[in-house]
């Protein structure tokens, strides 16, 4: 459950803390004092919530997102945003049941591939029509 | 003469700007292993099923190339699309482990030519859609698979079946996972934020049924359609759509390609009519996932109750009952020719299969072992099972079996598609219990035949995109049109 929880929180926080909202104003322009607050105040805005314990994250996401020499972006990008992923993707995972068969599955996360594979999530049965 | 020539040079002007404008996507894969492991692996393999690769490493690459030249040469892009892919070792156990795991690496959202403002597309669409290579530098799919698998210690027992033919066995043929996988790079991935319903989420989690970057949906989440509400996942609320992933099989896709493909491909929901001294009725019954598919010329037989030995509790495993079907049956003679009814339990579906075929009968049907509300559908993979396989409720079984002499006849009912609701939209899989992760970005299992996309890599698929291909297009890619072979200006003239 911890570990489920830790990497919930952190997926979250990938797919989150990365939201970068490309301005039309020239970046190089901008004091560098300036232009930090600026960007410190706009992620605030966009990531309410966010867990001080992923500040690290945050902080290298953000350093590696938006460098200090961002390049002019053209108007025609106004209001783009680009966001990180998680690194897992989408994972499949498997296991060999009681009755010795081979189940595999596919999950949103490794948390959520080790769950089944640990044999906590009953093997999914067909449906309804 | 002039107009014949100004005909062939507007033919083949035409010609190359539907080359041009429908380009085959061009798919690379990116190596990032370091040496000697998974890409790298220098151990020498003897080329298997059209995979001329001399080594280890370099069956693993033609694999992975063999999937992007499927999806490369159906969708198309002017830009290229870069897969990062690896093969080294990953979590592992005897009896679990990870097989691979890949998705987009970004997404985007208001970019140059952006069909719908405020929704995230995967990168490679965006890409493809803007025309340009919005995040340059960077891979736009990020692909890892286990390299461990089938070696000591690591599912010994399922290996990776590196051949480029299908013809994998009970191996798990990389070609087939890897489709799978690419798709969800492509664009086959909800927005929405589904938790463990196991575990309880923490102040600052984000909720179950909210969008779970910037608070956007995904391109995915405007073809998901609430059979409830009526509404897409985009214009429902937040509470709203944490009610639909949990409705239980009520989402289904709204696309317009992929409900003629659907139409097309998926079989018939099969209906049992049962006939004996006390009337006729009907119901439905669920085609397994293995054995014969029950053919618009039905099959029609008395039904017999299978009888087999009492199975002794082994381990954790219960003791059995005669009517389980998990022993050969000590009534063969008279299941022989007729359906054989049983029920679940005990033993593997395919194991009952056998069993049934190996007395004669003609077709099995199970019934659930309780009263549920969705119906019993067997599954499993077993290529010798050349019956039908049919699950039925309970209520059901325990009718068949109160009728007494009671003759069946299993038809396909033409008004209704497996996997689909009744105006023919696929369903995507929302079981009552999330799944984080299954739950919503595949297609629901009760489909027939088995699709690409459906949350368990089944063993009787094939390297066909199915229906995944008409996901992408309603997402928004195109479709690569091949174009007629090219006539030159003097051959036409001559005729």
């Amino acid at each position: 459950m911890k570990r489920f929880h830790s990497a919930t929180v952190a997926a979250a926080a990938l797919a989150l803390v990365s939201t970068i909202a490309i301005a039309a104003e020239p970046a190089a322009t901008a004091q560098p004092e300036l232009k930090k607050i600026a960007e410190t105040a706009s992620r605030a805005a966009v990531l309410p919530g966010l867990p001080l314990s992923l500040s690290a994250a945050f902080q290298a996401v953000a350093m590696t997102a938006a460098p200090e020499t961002a390049t002019v972006v053209p108007a025609s990008k106004k209001g783009m945003q680009i966001a990180d992923m998680p690194i897992d993707g989408m994972v499949v995972a498997a296991r060999i049941n009681a009755s010795g068969e081979l189940e595999t599955a596919c999950f949103s996360s490794q948390a959520a591939a080790d769950a089944f594979m640990n044999g906590a999530k009953a093997p999914a049965t067909k449906t309804e029509h | 003469m002039r107009n014949t020539l100004r005909t062939a040079a507007l033919l083949l002007f035409s010609l190359t700007l539907a080359s041009n404008s429908f380009a085959a996507a061009k798919i690379t894969i990116k190596n990032t292993d370091a040496a000697g492991v998974g890409f790298n692996d220098a151990t020498a393999a003897a080329p298997v099923g059209g995979n001329p690769g001399t080594t280890v490493g370099q069956q693993r690459m033609n694999a992975f190339l063999e999937a992007a030249r499927i999806w490369g040469e159906q969708l198309d892009s002017p830009i290229e699309i870069t897969i990062d892919a690896s093969f080294a070792p990953l979590s592992c156990t005897a009896t679990s482990g990870t097989l691979g795991s890949a998705g987009p690496t970004k997404i985007v959202s208001d970019f140059p030519n952006a069909p719908k403002a405020g929704v995230w597309y995967p990168m490679a669409l965006a890409n493809k859609l803007a025309g340009e290579n919005l995040d340059p530098g960077n891979a736009q799919i990020r692909a890892r698979f286990n390299g461990n698998l089938g070696n000591t210690g690591c599912l010994e027992r399922s290996k990776w079946y590196y051949g480029l033919d299908n013809n994998h066995g009970r191996d798990t043929d990389l070609v087939v996972v890897l489709l799978h996988e690419f798709a969800h790079g492509l664009g086959i991935i909800g927005g929405i934020t589904i938790n463990d319903p196991s575990v309880t989420p923490g102040p600052n989690d984000p909720v179950t049924g909210t969008f779970r970057s910037n608070g956007k949906p995904f391109i995915y989440d405007l073809h998901a359609l609430d059979n409830v509400t009526g509404l897409r996942m985009d214009q429902m609320s937040d509470a709203q759509r944490a009610a639909a992933v949990t409705a239980d099989q009520k989402v289904v896709w709204d696309g317009d390609a992929v409900r003629p493909a659907a139409a097309n491909l998926l079989l018939s929901v099969p209906r049992l009519t049962i006939t004996s001294a006390s009337g006729t009725s009907s119901f439905e019954v669920a085609q397994a996932s293995f054995g014969a598919s029950v053919k618009a010329s039905g099959v029609t037989a008395p039904i017999i109750v299978a009888n087999d030995a009492v199975e002794a509790q082994s381990g954790s495993t219960a003791a059995g009952t005669t009517l389980d079907g998990c022993s050969s049956y000590s009534n063969a003679a008279a299941v022989a020719g007729n359906f054989a009814i049983v029920n679940e339990g005990r033993c593997t579906d395919v194991e009952k299969a056998k069993r049934a075929q190996e007395a004669g009968a003609i077709g099995l049907l199970i019934a659930a072992k309780a009263v549920t509300v969705n119906i019993y559908t067997p599954i499993g993979f077993e290529p010798s099972i050349t019956i039908p396989v049919l699950g039925m409720f309970k209520n059901d079984g325990d009718a068949v079996r109160a009728a007494g002499t009671v003759t069946g006849s299993a038809f396909p009912d033409l008004t209704k598609l497996t996997g689909a609701d009744t105006n023919g939209h696929p369903k995507l899989y929302m079981p009552v219990t999330a799944e984080p992760g299954s739950t919503y970005s595949h297609f629901d299992r009760s489909a027939t035949p088995n699709l690409l996309m459906e949350p368990s890599i089944n063993g009787d698929l094939t390297h066909s995109t199915d229906l995944t291909l008409s996901m992408l297009l309603d997402i928004g890619w195109g479709l690569v049109i091949t174009p007629p072979p090219v006539i030159t200006g003097r051959r036409f003239l001559k005729r």
